[in-house]
């Protein structure tokens, strides 16, 4: 099963374009969304043109992925995720317009929200209570 | 990866196609053989391999680029090859001879000298080591570059293969232990003149039936050169290195010869066992036409006539399958096709020999290649992207932090639609490449970020293909998209 949670902190969050879309959906519904949260943006060739992502899991790396697509190729990109990395965070956004992706990734960026939820706060390390301070001798 | 994971026909029995996009797979049949090295422009075979396949055939993929030693292979053989391994295609070559300088690029401005290591033998294998890397990446089996077997300087060979292996010893030592133990193969050229022989019946290992003696059906073939009774007895102790005082720069003009020093600097350098050894030009070579007498280029050794080529090739083929031979060598393609269809006498006698006369079969123990030594895997190359070859694999776009996005997003949709870079504000994903694949990286930066991202990406990465742009506004940043479309250039 993807992982529906967004995690606490990541190492990289890749901006996935399905095939098919063209720079509009970059250039405009993406742009207030990618200068707020800096994704890694890459745009697939074909469905499964994924290695980019399985080479960071490779390396043990942390990872968070936003896959947009259309409806008419959303169901053969998804299984190609899914079926290849079940363990990473999973952010799939289908729309059929440039325009109503732009309602959303606008809205997640004024509200701050990369996933579109809250994101949970990253656990913090207590601080330690100092301890005695040996005097110089 | 041991001696006998290695996919082919087990038939030693090959010949050399006549030029690029000739093919004739009803001769190859008609000699029966298992190989079938294939000189190729583009990819103009890869819709022949399944057929040579089924037909037992195993295809030898030498993709053809004149002069091109020292050169970097381009995109378009590997595209070739990628092709042809989908095809079912395992083993290639590349670069060829590179001991005699046509087969350097033309205006050559230095001298064709295996001790000069910078401008020779270091661009030869350091291209070489990265085409292997790849052919093993994509799928098959990396041929080492065959050397014309000359015993004059500057030509000789085994001064060139003792250069080329140290170089790979010195420089590349860890990367090409993982070719070693991963697919490499040898290729070599035997033509062996008339060193071979056929003992007489009863007269013991230094007799030598004359030539309308042979018989190919019988024993007591030698093909062993260098190290047969006659060549011994005659120089006590010669071997392919040379030891005598006869041979100052070696003797590798016999049909094992090349891959047998090869094997043998393996050993010595690496602590490998043996890699296949192909001859993939040769063959008793040359002979003379019909009527003429017999060919005799060695003294010592009985000369070779228009028939008895045919005894002698066929004896060849079943001594490699016998346990005479080593079990690394797995065979040779004949130099070449239309030499024995198309000769001005018809088809020369060793076709109609071959025809009549079942292939043999080679047995390979199954020999651990480098026993005992931990061979690393491709994946445990350096840190990063490996270099790139032709074409980068991936095409990064990096602003850098402190430039406003709003430049990219006002100047690059163009750019962006064309080439499709990824984007990204960070150089951590770099570190993430594997050694297999390269990159090309679009630096975008002010100019006060030079310095930093200089060191930070071009210095850290040298296998970066780094692309700087610097810009101090938006407009000098849609003239350089501007001018890079107008070229067609993804790059500076």
């Amino acid at each position: 099963m993807p992982q529906l949670t967004p995690p606490a902190t990541f190492d990289v969050h890749f901006l996935l374009f399905a095939p098919g879309l063209n720079e509009a959906w970059f250039f405009r519904a993406a742009r207030t969304y990618w200068i707020t949260f800096r994704p890694v943006v890459y745009s697939m060739s074909v469905p499964d043109d994924l290695a980019l992502v399985g080479y960071a899991v490779e390396k043990q790396k942390v990872v968070a992925v936003t896959l947009i697509m259309r409806r008419d190729t959303a169901f053969v990109v998804r299984s190609a995720f899914t079926s290849r990395y079940p363990d990473v965070f999973f952010d799939p956004l289908v729309y059929d317009a440039a325009d109503d992706l732009a309602l959303t990734l606008d809205g997640r960026a004024r509200l701050g929200q990369r996933f579109g939820v809250p994101t949970p706060p990253p656990a913090i390390e207590p601080t330690r209570t100092p301890g005695p301070i040996m005097p110089s001798s | 990866m041991r001696l006998d994971e290695y996919e082919w026909s087990h038939n030693p029995r090959g010949i050399h196609n006549t030029n690029v996009y000739i093919y004739h797979l009803d001769r190859y049949q008609q000699i029966r053989s298992g190989w079938v090295k294939l000189v190729s422009a583009e990819d103009e075979f890869a819709n022949n391999i399944p057929e040579l396949l089924r037909a037992g055939i195993t295809p030898i993929i030498r993709i053809y680029r004149p002069g091109s030693c020292g050169q970097p292979a381009d995109a378009r053989t590997y595209a070739d090859i990628r092709r042809y391994v989908q095809a079912g295609a395992r083993w290639f070559e590349l670069w060829n001879e590179p001991n005699l300088g046509n087969e350097w690029p033309g205006g050559l401005p230095f001298a064709i000298d295996p001790t000069d290591r910078d401008n020779v033998i270091a661009p030869l294998m350091t291209h070489w080591l990265d085409w292997a890397e790849r052919v093993i990446d994509l799928g098959g089996y990396p041929g080492f570059i065959p050397l014309a077997e000359s015993t004059s300087p500057p030509h000789a060979a085994i001064p060139w293969l003792e250069a080329m292996v140290g170089y790979l010893r010195e420089a590349h030592n860890q990367r090409f232990r993982a070719v070693i133990g991963n697919g490499l193969w040898c290729a070599t050229h035997p033509y062996i003149y008339n060193h071979f022989y056929q003992e007489m019946p009863g007269r013991g290992p230094l007799s030598a039936r004359p030539p309308d003696q042979q018989n190919a059906a019988e024993g007591g073939w030698h093909f062993e050169y260098p190290y047969d009774p006659i060549c011994q007895g005659h120089d006590p102790g010669r071997t392919v290195w040379g030891g005598t005082a006869l041979t100052p720069l070696g003797d590798p003009v016999g049909l094992t010869a090349m891959g047998r020093a090869f094997n043998e600097l393996l050993g010595r350098d690496f602590g490998a066992g043996a890699v296949p050894v192909i001859g993939t030009e040769g063959g008793i070579w040359p002979w003379p036409g019909p009527g003429e007498a017999p060919r005799a280029d060695d003294t010592r050794y009985p000369g070779v006539t228009w028939a008895s080529h045919a005894e002698a090739t066929t004896a060849l083929f079943n001594w490699i399958a016998s346990d005479a031979a080593p079990p690394w060598f797995f065979g040779l393609t004949l130099w070449k096709e239309n030499d024995y269809w198309e000769n001005p006498a018809g088809a020369v006698p060793t076709v109609t020999r071959l025809a009549g006369t079942s292939a043999p079969v080679k047995n390979v123990p199954a020999l651990s290649i480098l026993e005992g030594v931990e061979v690393p895997s491709l994946e445990e190359m350096p840190e990063g992207p490996g270099p790139v070859h032709g074409s980068p694999d991936y095409h990064f776009v990096i602003l850098t932090p402190g430039l406003d996005p709003d430049w990219f997003f006002q100047t690059a949709e163009a750019y962006w639609a064309r080439f499709r870079p990824a984007v990204m504000d960070t150089d951590a994903l770099i570190a993430v490449l594997p050694y297999t694949r390269s990159v090309a990286v679009t630096v975008i930066a002010r100019p006060d970020q030079v310095a930093q991202v200089n060191a930070q990406i071009r210095d850290r990465w040298p296998n970066v293909w780094y692309d700087l742009v610097v810009a101090q506004t938006s407009a000098d940043l849609s003239g350089v998209f501007a001018q890079r479309l107008a070229a067609g250039r993804p790059f500076g």
